[in-house]
């Protein structure tokens, strides 16, 4: 039987790199809303508010120990259900923005963790060397705290970017065309997958490869400044 | 609409009922991952150029691989190779003695096997070669300095890394569902099916995966404890 | 009596050892001295067989090996005659004071375990930790480490025991205890190679001093000789760098 062909993987890339830019769309969206949220969490968890600081920690602690397809559906039912009394027009024909909230918020947690340990990870004694010299405790913790947390965490930036992208393969779940959506798409009309998929592990494994390098890249930068 | 509670506690029932199938698939890739992402570990170390580059690649194409894909990059070909292979040596069997969750099984054994080979060379090169060093000045052989001197040193480091990959092992198993396979997500959807109550559903099974994993975490923190007894935290 | 003759190393494209005769009689102290990079610590680990010499020979006593043709069996007998103590102590960090230094003779020499408790004990009690023999290393001062380093060597009751700048990663107001433990060893007749930098020390224990530059000995002789006598350009150079100190 003929399950694999190289000139119908060759015929279906173009295809498929078209709908990169939504996959990539997912990313960043993911990421600028989920850094926004982690930040604020992480605050609230350095800072120790109390009763918000133990929710976050809950919420970091659910998040990481659930399943992310599982989050997006629980999304899907449930923030409707949520909004139902205030905005009762939200809509499920529009899966992107369930999409988008499910990945922000699930990006949320892991940067409030990685922000939360970076901060923590900076020596107690840059504090003092700044209110030595004079600082005020705000400008102490954005002059001499935060570029320094900065370089802890771009490692860990680095993995959560990568493990990001990897989940957005899930987001066809729900309907979205992405990369993974394009796939079932060309299936339905041709009945052949695995030249698909094969072209998607390919761009995902090019794409962590370079999220990878850049990484590494802007890390050595940085140590080469310390 | 709003939460139906008892058919959320009623679901969390069902779905805890096929706990024993989420362990197995998840439990089996980790240990098989740890006995082959050993052996990619020690290829990797070793002296030889082209095990070096085969084991660097394989784990550099297998991270770059989300789960699900590779779960269906399994499922699509794994059936055809086998019975191209039985049929090619004359086997008296087929493809079909491979069920969904073998399926599933091998696909995490792949991704937890590139996981543990870095998780294994990172925490023994967090050992430090001065500790080989003088393994070997007391006039150990290499077998015995690693056993004795360099792995119980590289377990305070490996036991978190582990626990967090078998964590990602269990998340990643609920994608079974997929291949039809009946574990706890499944279990907790079929439920649904009829009733049309997703959320509650779904609830149901994040609370189940969340148990699993806390549960996972709390014991790898007793691990570390045990295994960090000689490390001295100044008050 | 332990012999390197004609010893040569090379990492890459730099030559560490060019070439390096020395002979360490039985009981004799014999201390490396010279600029970092001239090749001291090399030709400790390559006694040692931490690094492979690429040329040469090694004797000690009745054992001679080409250590280009070596093999394993025999680079194990060297090993387990000769001990040595690092500059970073290299202490087992998830062993005891007391379990480090039973670990080589327990499963090396595979000594009975009392047996090899109450020497260790011993042992420990003359470097002067008599009362930290259940301490971890993290919990333990520089200093004290280091000493259970010698006592981890003094174990095995090896033919030459190397100190490589046993001394070089101390504060100085550490340095003191563990030379005294190493003078302890000196008087009671073990064959020692030190490689350091301590004056003082070398010229009070020593047989002999030997000045490496740039790979190869560049004098040798007693310490009233190397220290007082000697006209060599390179050695009154760097002694007169190390004294400006």
């Amino acid at each position: 039987m003929d399950i694999f062909s190289f000139s119908r993987m060759i015929e279906y890339f173009p295809k498929l790199i078209k709908c990169l830019p939504v996959t990539l769309y997912i990313v960043i969206m993911a990421m600028v809303f989920g850094t926004i949220l982690g930040v604020i969490i992480a605050l609230l968890r350095i800072y120790k508010i109390p009763v918000l600081n133990q929710l976050s920690a809950f919420y970091i602690s659910f998040i990481r120990g659930t399943p992310i397809n599982i989050q997006l559906f629980i999304v899907y039912f449930g923030v409707p259900m949520l909004l139902s009394g205030i905005y009762p027009q939200i809509n499920r024909a529009e899966p992107m923005l369930f999409v988008i909230i499910t990945y922000a918020l699930n990006n949320a947690a892991f940067f409030a963790e990685l922000i939360r340990a970076a901060v923590t990870g900076v020596d107690f004694g840059q504090n003092e060397a700044g209110y030595s010299i004079g600082m005020t405790k705000l400008q102490t913790f954005f002059r001499i705290t935060v570029p320094q947390a900065f370089r802890i965490a771009i490692p860990d930036i680095g993995n959560t970017m990568i493990n990001l992208l990897k989940n957005t393969a899930l987001a066809y779940t729900l309907g979205i065309i992405d990369l993974m959506g394009e796939v079932v798409v060309i299936g339905s009309t041709t009945r052949h997958t695995l030249e698909g998929y094969i072209n998607v592990a390919i761009i995902y494994i090019i794409l962590s490869v370079l999220l990878e390098r850049c990484f590494l890249m802007i890390e050595r930068k940085l140590n080469v400044r310390a | 609409m709003s939460f139906d509670f008892i058919f959320f506690v009623e679901t969390f029932k069902v779905g805890l009922s096929y706990l024993p199938t989420t362990l197995y698939i998840s439990l089996l890739p980790l240990c098989l991952g740890l006995v082959i992402g050993t052996l990619i570990a020690v290829a990797r170390m070793s002296k030889c150029k082209p095990l070096i580059y085969i084991s660097k690649y394989f784990v550099v194409i297998v991270r770059g691989i989300p789960p699900i894909l590779m779960l269906l990059l399994f499922f699509l070909t794994m059936t055809k190779i086998f019975d191209a292979i039985a049929t090619g040596l004359h086997l008296p069997f087929n493809s079909s003695i491979i069920s969904a969750k073998t399926v599933v099984i091998c696909a995490l054994t792949v991704i937890a096997s590139a996981n543990f080979a870095e998780t294994i060379r990172t925490s023994f090169k967090s050992v430090g070669h001065g500790q080989m060093e003088a393994a070997y000045t007391i006039g150990m052989v290499r077998g015995m300095a690693i056993r004795r001197i360099i792995i119980p040193q590289a377990l305070p480091v490996a036991i978190p890394i582990i626990s967090n990959t078998f964590i990602s092992l269990v998340k990643s198993s609920s994608l079974a569902y997929l291949l039809t396979v009946i574990d706890v997500l499944n279990g907790c959807k079929i439920q649904a099916d009829v009733s049309y109550k997703f959320l509650e559903a779904y609830v149901a099974a994040a609370v189940i995966y969340y148990i699993i994993c806390f549960l996972i975490e709390q014991m790898a923190r007793v691990l570390t404890k045990k295994v960090s007894y000689y490390k001295y935290k100044s008050a | 009596m332990i012999e390197m003759i004609n010893i040569h190393k090379r990492f890459g494209k730099n030559e560490i050892l060019k070439g390096v005769n020395i002979e360490v009689k039985d009981g004799e102290v014999v201390v490396l001295l010279g600029p970092s990079g001239s090749g001291k610590t090399t030709l400790l680990r390559c006694l040692n067989f931490l690094e492979k010499a690429d040329q040469g020979e090694i004797v000690i006593g009745d054992r001679r090996v080409d250590v280009k043709k070596a093999s394993k069996k025999e680079i194990l007998e060297i090993r387990r005659c000769t001990s040595m103590v690092f500059q970073q102590y290299n202490l087992f960090r998830h062993k005891t004071a007391l379990e480090n230094v039973m670990e080589g003779m327990v499963q090396v020499q595979k000594k009975d375990k009392q047996e090899a408790r109450e020497q260790a004990e011993n042992l420990l009690i003359q470097v002067g930790l008599g009362d930290k023999i259940n301490f971890y290393p993290s919990q333990l001062s520089g200093g004290q480490q280091q000493r259970v380093g010698i006592a981890r060597a003094l174990a095995l009751n090896p033919e030459v025991i190397l100190f490589d700048e046993p001394t070089s990663a101390l504060d100085p107001e550490l340095i003191g205890e563990v030379l005294n433990v190493m003078r302890d060893v000196a008087k009671a007749g073990k064959t020692m190679i030190v490689a350091t930098h301590e004056m003082t020390f070398a010229s009070e224990i020593a047989d002999k001093v030997v000045f490496m530059y740039d790979g190869v000995i560049a004098e040798e002789g007693t310490p009233e000789y190397i220290f007082h006598q000697s006209e060599n350009e390179q050695l009154t150079k760097f002694l007169k760098r190390l004294r400006e100190h």
